[in-house]
């Protein structure tokens, strides 16, 4: 019985948060910059957000582009088809690994950075001290940060699009002595641009979107206390990984019908 | 008492669902600097917030005046911690605000912002973080910047806390040249004792969710109540007071 209970109230809970930050997106998606200090916000977050991502992305989209690499050539391998490995990766990365990927890394990275540095602003006093002189903290701290992460996604995936390719030409090239040109002629034949890089990147709105409310909500309503913020990033992580995955499993049943 | 900026009248405040004041009248008389006092945890800046607008009290009355009548009163807050943002210089934090609600030229900005940073000897420091600043350099800062947008009355949380007694002396000045050049109105939350006697004109002491004595330095140091009496204590005697 106490189970059932334990479920209930979870639910409820859960279902609680959810309305919550239904409403909290609703509030910060419209609270427009009109001030030039406000819309100066925006340029600093994407900086911060995005920029300072592009090498852990470009990093990690090396080694999965050579991973997949291997694998495929594995694979395509057993088939006699490894003249189709610049196709595999591609439509790996492009469709799938790269929008999801990337969604995640940048949850890790700048996520988690959002919320801590909301939260330390509350703890600190900053959030009260920015209202006290009348400005703004939705448009002046959270939708600069919103609209930075529905910017920078699409093109921090771009180029982990990019990059794994590379990665995977590099290993098919000096490590699998693979022939580089239908390496490349594959791509080029099997993978379209609107069908598979754009419904990808498509993706990456919602992505940005999830990744940026939740590290908001977590971020403004963690507790006053270094720990109140550690549990706060700890849960806009786990909580926007979930999300995100769940929701990519949603679009990708709708697009694979669609497209 | 000459005119009151701010009455509030029989004033509950909670903190959650604990009672923090009950029942108590404030008044607030514009241009001069109002203290109040009292041990840690009496719920002095819970005070604070309700009187500047930060948080609302269960039930009772607060009026604001000020000269005019016309207008809200604007008010500056120079919080226990200091509250700079981090990632902005001294410069930045203090020109925030004007930037913010006004549509300057950055040359007049600068100057106002370098005027602000003058009258707290900070504009050597303009340029630096936060971070690279000590304690007392932190406090000059956030008062640089509680000033900015030339308030009418200015709350100070805690403004001799962590500060050595050279310091602590420098703010007390720094606050009564700000009322004497802003024309300002000043409410000190503190539990320092000895300069609280020489800057303030009057003193609200609290004792268990009410005021356990008020009136100006003098008034307040004749007071026969023991819990008044041992607060100020070390104090009483052979020490300069404001009249």
């Amino acid at each position: 019985m106490s189970f059932i209970k334990n479920i209930y109230h979870q639910a409820v809970s859960g279902t609680r948060h959810l309305g919550k930050m239904s409403l909290f997106l609703i509030n910060v998606a419209s609270s427009i910059p009109k001030k030039k200090v406000e819309g100066y916000q925006i340029i600093l977050q994407t900086y911060y957000i995005g920029a300072q991502t592009i090498s852990i992305i470009v990093l990690s989209a090396l080694f999965v582009g050579s991973v997949l690499a291997i694998q495929g050539n594995y694979i395509l391998g057993m088939f006699a088809a490894t003249d189709q490995l610049g196709q595999f990766v591609a439509l790996s990365v492009f469709r799938e690994l790269g929008p999801v990927i990337t969604a995640l890394l940048f949850i890790g990275r700048s996520g988690s950075t959002i919320t801590s540095e909301v939260g330390i602003m509350k703890l600190t006093d900053q959030i009260n001290a920015l209202k006290s002189m009348n400005i703004s903290i939705s448009k002046y701290i959270l939708f600069p940060r919103f609209i930075s992460a529905i910017i920078s996604l699409p093109l921090l995936t771009m180029l982990f699009n990019a990059f794994s390719i590379v990665g995977a030409y590099i290993i098919s090239h000096y490590s699998l002595r693979l022939d580089t040109g239908l390496f490349l002629i594959s791509i080029h034949r099997y993978v379209s641009f609107w069908d598979d890089a754009m419904a990808g990147l498509f993706k990456t709105l919602f992505f940005g979107t999830i990744a940026a409310t939740i590290a908001l909500y977590y971020g403004i309503n963690s507790s006053n206390s270094s720990p109140g913020v550690a549990e706060a990033s700890t849960k806009t992580v786990v909580y926007s990984s979930i999300v995100v995955l769940l929701c990519d499993y949603i679009l990708t049943s709708m697009l694979m019908r669609l497209w | 008492m000459n005119t009151p900026l701010i009455q509030a009248k029989n004033l509950h405040i909670y903190h959650d669902s604990q009672c923090i004041f009950r029942n108590i009248d404030i008044t607030i008389e514009a241009n001069k600097t109002t203290a109040f006092m009292g041990p840690s945890g009496v719920g002095k800046s819970s005070l604070l917030q309700v009187l500047s607008g930060q948080k609302k009290q269960r039930s009772g009355k607060i009026l604001h005046t000020n000269k005019a009548n016309t207008q809200p009163l604007k008010t500056g807050i120079l919080f226990q911690n200091n509250a700079l943002l981090l990632h902005l210089t001294v410069f930045e934090n203090v020109a925030l605000p004007i930037r913010y609600h006004f549509q300057l030229p950055e040359e007049l900005v600068h100057e106002l912002v370098m005027m602000k940073l003058h009258a707290v000897n900070l504009a050597h420091a303009c340029e630096l973080y936060p971070e690279q600043l000590s304690g007392g350099m932190s406090r000059r800062a956030a008062i640089a910047r509680s000033i900015a947008l030339d308030p009418n009355i200015i709350f100070y949380d805690e403004p001799f806390a962590g500060q050595d007694p050279i310091n602590a002396e420098s703010i007390a000045k720094l606050i009564k040249k700000m009322n004497t050049y802003l024309d300002a109105t000043s409410i000190i939350i503190t539990h320092e004792v000895h300069l609280t006697l020489q800057l303030a004109d009057y003193i609200y002491i609290f004792d268990k969710q009410r005021i356990a004595s008020q009136g100006k330095p003098k008034e307040v140091l004749q007071d026969d109540n023991a819990f008044v009496r041992s607060f100020l204590s070390p104090n009483i005697n052979n020490r300069s007071v404001n009249n």
